[in-house]
């Protein structure tokens, strides 16, 4: 039998209630994601490239139909299971790193292990081993206020990628960066992808980081209008 | 200018002040405005965190204001018109003298002109009353003789069926009685009762009661149960023809307004009397009266206000976390205003508006929560203290509510100056960054700067405590050096190892064995309040410094194996933010000591009841006086006729005898004289007590040069009978403790001599042999052979007396057959165990209601608790979506807030517990140590504990709730 796709959404939909007004942020979308490809996810602010991560990683619910990872569908998970499956399973790189900042930097790696009842000294020695995959090593007693925004989005990354995610999920990574910054971020992403096999959706504005990816999807209004692949 | 009209200025400078900025700057009162109502729920909050300090202080001037008022018209009732009295009392005792002394007093007041509407004479005698008929009698009925013609200042008497009458209208043996002494004596108009007057003598007068009249007016008398006769008739009767033994005056004005006159009219009566060179003394006892009942009212206030000290403290201490924690908040968007213009004290003045609407509504909310936790107080004290006769009336002075709202709204207001000035001072770019503290150069310049005035200002205390002997210089002056010198290390980055240092010392400096107070002129209320804040506030510190470390290395021991995520999310937040955390936990603690400490204190005292009865008591079960001066004739013989010898211990021997005599003591070749009671004990009291020594002299030398040894307590009795020069003393001169807590008793040891001496100079030389361990306010005093006190004059004397019950013999019944027994000498009796419990359950009871009191300062940690909970959710509400992002489950978020609450919360109530079990151990070492066993009463505190900790959990859990149930999507995009 063949291996179900990393991600696949049918009819996804999800409408937000503000007030009076619903505003639909997902329509109808069906897409599918193979294991260790690379998705970049574009569009204009508002067409809803970050609620498409969000509901689809179940960090947040659908409206409407369903988004199966690796087969499992997230509506018949309840929270408790969305967790644990988010602990051993995914990765998050967020646009403002959103690291615990009254943990250094290691503790901050580690963190998804011990939540995954990872041995507390194994879990330190895979989360240093990370550090110095995203060359920090050096820096791994300094809270993320004593961090540059490049050095925190790389503890973030290798936040995202101690536990051996299946997928990674990366909102805007470059969003708060500058351009040089910006690249070594994606050397390191693509790098890690290839090297680890990882599904890697990201999000972005940047056409220079959508480049990277194997495919792109373009959002409008809810709805992927548009899809590339890489040349 | 009062207090009140400061408060009044006060108040309205401050809203001019308002006012004027609001109508000249809009744009801040509209930022101010905005900023509030943001977050609603919280500013109910905040306000009703804040209001606690303020109702604190409005309620302990109401306590106070109301037992003044109380006071006071007990005062007016007892007294009635009555200013000044003239007589030659003797320790209580009205002797008599000629009345012509009346007419000379009464003209020469009017001819100079002296501010009094009246003067009268009168004959007081106190004596037992029995109505055959009515099968009833009183031992101490009051008989007044008075002259009705003289009585026009002094008001009439009304009676029962509303007619005014006087003693002018008696007939011939009648007698009036007002409403307690009818009620006392069962008797109703015609029926004859049987007055018992005299000293050695039994004395009978027959007279008849002509009508019942209401207790009001001069018929209330000292609230006595009285019977009036004429002045003639009263003469006759007790044989004191020509004789009076009281002149009473009557200043201008109402029973509350003559007091004005008293210096001027006292003056007057004293120079009268010199001039006369009459034995005769003015008492200005409606004076003395009010300046007790002011006395009384100060002292509950003052009492409250220290009970409350530390609730106004921690009040403080939540307005400060509260906005430096609205500061952290807005920090980024004030960095924006800033730097769109705005200037420095614009941006102080509204942050300092949207304050004054804390400050002015939760005063005024406060002052009026105050009323009604001072009207509760008032009530249960109603119900628990026993008052006698004195009704408990609510009552305030308008004065003092807006005192207490002009303190609260300046203390609030002060505080928030201070906090808004500090946050003016933000630096543009690391606000709209959000970047950490300043560098290293300008931290250190800001803590040396720091450090300045806690060094001076410790070095001033420590130079004053010393040189002027004073433990409010010695107890705070070191531990304030040692901060700045804390605050000095930590410019240089040793703030740890600084704080902990100095921290450490100060609680050595506190616990330790050192004399730091000056008992007989410090402060202790102010003393114990710097003491408490002292110990409580080290504690903190070094907790705030070192419990993360210590969490943090007690984690990696435990975690080999499993990492505890959630533990150690939890205990990370916290000690991150020490200052709020330790401002929270200062909140717990103060108010947690001071429970704790009256806890102990009530546990000592329920601990010690038996031992303190049996040592107190001295083996007796029953001391009976006779109302009248003198000594029952025959006593010995009456009692073994009318009881068996089985219904003592010890049969005969264990009844005793002492004669008393109220005296005046002083150290030999000392001035200052001390009133005491002289106590002469017969030989049965020497044989058969059980009084136990705290201190005596090891061995005595008699007049031939023998050494007599006093190796056990008879012994030190003995030698009383033996060496009449000898005496023994009571517990307070020993200095103060639990009972006798008065630092200005005369303080005496073994071996001292005293010389005793009545009110006509009459003395005896004594040398204190022992110090006994009891001092029972009613057998207290100088202890000597009965021969001494016999060698002074009949009249000033009474006898007392000592019964060992038997086991099995019903001690009740017994004190009504001895009072029975013998009525005619108006023999009262009391049952010491009873009077020692109901002394100590009024104080339990007291206890309990200054527990419950503080316990209302626990809503202000229990506020500050969830003020920070509802902060640290609104803060935190992206870090909880990362959380969830890499697999927190609900549950885990919410045990992250519930441990981290239960983590302050345990610091707090622990360090507030465990400091003041401590405490209490040196405040039982003070005053029980003699007494009972240290103990702690662990139920007690275990409920005290449990409550605190319910209540905190209770505050913050549904916010705690709330954050766990934030879908992880919506917490990430949030931003404040």
């Amino acid at each position: 039998m063949a291996e179900p796709p990393m991600v696949r959404a049918v009819k996804a939909e999800k409408v937000y209630n503000s007030g009076p007004v619903e505003v639909h942020a997902l329509r109808g979308v069906d897409l599918s994601i193979d294991r260790g490809e690379m998705v970049a996810i574009m569009g204009p602010s508002g067409c809803g490239k970050t609620t498409l991560l969000n509901c689809f990683s179940g960090l947040d619910d659908l409206t409407a139909g369903d988004v199966f990872i690796e087969g499992v569908s997230l509506a018949a998970m309840d929270d408790d299971a969305k967790s644990r499956y988010r602990s051993r399973r995914m990765g998050f790189v967020f646009q403002s790193y959103n690291l615990l900042p009254v943990f250094s930097a290691v503790e901050n790696v580690e963190l998804p292990l011990l939540v995954a009842r990872k041995p507390a000294r194994a879990a330190r020695e895979k989360a240093l081993a990370l550090l110095k995959a995203v060359e920090l090593d050096g820096w791994q007693d300094h809270r993320p206020a004593q961090l540059s925004a490049g050095q925190q989005q790389r503890v973030a990354i290798a936040r995202a990628l101690v536990n051996d995610p299946a997928i990674v999920w990366a909102d805007e990574p470059t969003g708060n960066l500058d351009s040089e910054t910006s690249a070594q971020i994606m050397d390191l992403l693509v790098r890690l992808n290839r090297e680890q096999s990882q599904t890697l959706v990201l999000v972005t504005h940047d056409a220079q980081v959508s480049s990277r990816a194997h495919r792109i999807l373009k959002m409008r209004n809810g709805q992927i209008v548009e899809e590339q692949r890489a040349r | 200018m009062d207090a009140g009209a400061w408060g009044v200025a006060f108040v309205l400078v401050g809203l001019v002040l308002v006012l004027l900025v609001l109508g000249l700057r809009p744009l801040l009162a509209r930022l101010a405005a905005r900023n509030l109502g943001r977050r609603k729920r919280r500013v109910v909050i905040v306000l009703l965190g804040l209001l606690i300090g303020t109702a604190i202080i409005s309620s302990s001037l109401v306590v106070g204001d109301t037992l003044r008022y109380i006071f006071l018209q007990d005062v007016y009732t007892r007294l009635d018109a009555i200013d000044e009295l003239v007589s030659n009392q003797v320790n209580g005792n009205l002797l008599p003298f000629n009345e012509s002394a009346y007419p000379v007093i009464a003209s020469d007041l009017r001819a100079s002109g002296a501010p009094v509407d009246g003067v009268a004479p009168m004959l007081l005698k106190v004596m037992p009353v029995r109505n055959v008929v009515g099968n009833k009698g009183n031992q101490a009925i009051t008989v007044l003789g008075l002259n009705a013609s003289d009585e026009a200042g002094f008001g009439g008497l009304t009676t029962v069926a509303g007619a005014s009458v006087d003693v002018n209208d008696l007939g011939p043996a009648h007698v009036y009685a007002n409403q307690l002494a009818a009620e006392d004596l069962n008797a109703t108009p015609g029926q004859d009762l049987t007055l018992f007057y005299g000293t050695t003598n039994e004395s009978i007068v027959h007279a008849v009661l002509q009508g019942v009249v209401l207790d009001e007016g001069k018929a209330f008398y000292e609230r006595d149960p009285i019977l009036f006769m004429d002045l003639r008739e009263a003469q006759a009767s007790f044989n004191e023809t020509g004789l009076i033994n009281a002149v009473k005056v009557s200043n201008l004005g109402g029973p509350g307004d003559g007091v004005a006159y008293t210096a001027e009219v006292t003056q007057d009566l004293r120079l009268l009397i010199a001039e006369q060179h009459w034995n005769l003394f003015v008492d200005t006892v409606k004076q003395d009266g009010v300046d007790q009942a002011t006395a009384i009212g100060q002292q509950a206030t003052e009492l409250f206000l220290v009970m409350g000290a530390f609730s106004v403290i921690a009040g403080v201490l939540l307005i400060v976390n509260i906005f430096v924690m609205m500061a952290e908040e807005r920090k980024q968007e004030m960095g924006v205003v800033r730097a769109v213009g705005f200037l420095r004290r614009e941006l102080m003045t509204a942050f300092a508006l949207e304050g004054t609407f804390y400050a002015i509504v939760a005063a005024a909310l406060g002052a009026a929560a105050g009323l009604g936790l001072g009207y509760v107080m008032i009530w249960v004290f109603d119900k628990v203290v026993p008052h006698g006769q004195v009704a408990v009336t609510f009552h305030f002075e308008w004065e003092s509510v807006l005192v207490a709202f002009a303190a609260g709204a300046a203390l609030t207001w002060a505080t928030i100056l201070i906090a808004s000035w500090r946050v003016s001072h933000l630096n543009i770019v690391r606000a709209i960054r959000d970047l950490p503290e300043p560098g290293t150069r300008e931290r250190r310049r800001n803590l040396l700067a720091a450090s300045v005035p806690f060094l001076v200002g410790g070095a001033a205390l420590v130079a004053w405590g010393w040189s002027a002997d004073t433990g409010l210089g010695k107890i705070p002056g070191p531990p304030v050096l040692a901060l700045g010198l804390a605050l000095v290390a930590s410019a240089f980055d040793r703030a740890r190892v600084g704080f902990t240092l100095s921290c450490l010392f100060n609680l050595v400096w506190i616990l330790g064995p050192f004399a730091l107070l000056n008992a007989a002129s410090d402060n202790v209320s102010v003393a114990f309040v710097v003491t408490g804040i002292i110990l409580v506030g080290s504690a903190i510190l070094i907790a705030v410094f070192n419990v993360g470390e210590a969490l943090r290395w007690a984690l990696r021991r435990a975690s080999r194996v499993n990492g505890r995520p959630v533990i150690k999310t939890a205990v990370s937040y916290p000690t991150d933010k020490r200052f709020r955390t330790g401002m929270t936990v200062a909140m717990f603690a103060l108010i947690m000591f001071m429970i704790t400490l009256i806890s102990m204190v009530q546990g000592l005292q329920q601990s010690s009841i038996d031992q303190f009865v049996s040592q107190q008591s001295g083996g007796y079960d029953i001391v009976a006086y006779t109302t009248t001066y003198g000594e029952i004739p025959n006593f010995r013989q009456i009692l073994e006729g009318n009881f068996s010898a089985s219904d003592f211990r010890n049969g005969w021997s264990g009844v005793a005898s002492a004669t008393v005599m109220p005296a005046k003591i002083a150290l030999t070749g000392d001035n200052h004289s001390y009133g005491y009671t002289l106590w002469g004990v017969d030989n049965f009291l020497v044989e058969s007590n059980n009084y136990g020594f705290y201190s005596h002299l090891a061995s005595i030398t008699d007049a031939n040069g023998t050494v007599h040894a006093l190796a056990t307590d008879q012994q030190v009795w003995e030698s009383l009978a033996q060496n009449t020069s000898l005496a023994v003393v009571d517990r307070s001169a020993a200095g103060p403790n639990q009972f006798t807590p008065d630092t200005n008793r005369l303080q005496l040891s073994p071996g001292d001599r005293i010389v005793a001496f009545d009110q006509t100079g009459r003395t005896v030389n004594l040398t204190i042999v022992g110090v006994l361990q009891q001092a029972l306010q009613f057998t207290s005093g100088v202890f000597v052979d009965q021969s001494v006190v016999k060698a002074f004059p009949a009249q000033e004397r009474f006898t007392a007396y000592f019964f060992q019950v038997a086991p099995g013999v019903d001690v009740r019944a017994l004190r009504n057959q001895l009072e029975q027994v013998f009525f005619a000498y108006g023999l009262q009796t009391i049952d010491i165990r009873e009077e020692i419990g109901q002394a100590f359950d009024a104080s339990q009871e007291v206890l309990t209601l200054m527990q419950a009191y503080l316990g209302i300062g626990l809503l202000v940690g229990i506020a500050g608790l969830a003020v920070i909970t509802l902060r640290a959710v609104v803060e935190r509400r992206t870090q909880i979506g990362a959380l969830r992002a890499i697999g927190f489950t609900q549950r885990m978020v919410l045990s992250v807030f519930l441990l981290e609450i239960a983590l302050i919360a345990v610091l707090g109530i622990g360090i507030g517990v465990g400091l003041g079990i401590v405490f209490a151990y040196k405040v039982y070492l003070v005053y029980f140590a003699d007494i009972v066993v240290f103990s702690v009463p662990w139920a007690n505190l275990a409920l005290i504990i449990g409550i605190a900790s319910a209540a905190a959990i209770a505050s913050t859990a549904q916010p705690a709730i709330r954050a766990s149930r934030i879908p992880p999507a919506e917490a990430l995009r949030y931003s404040e």
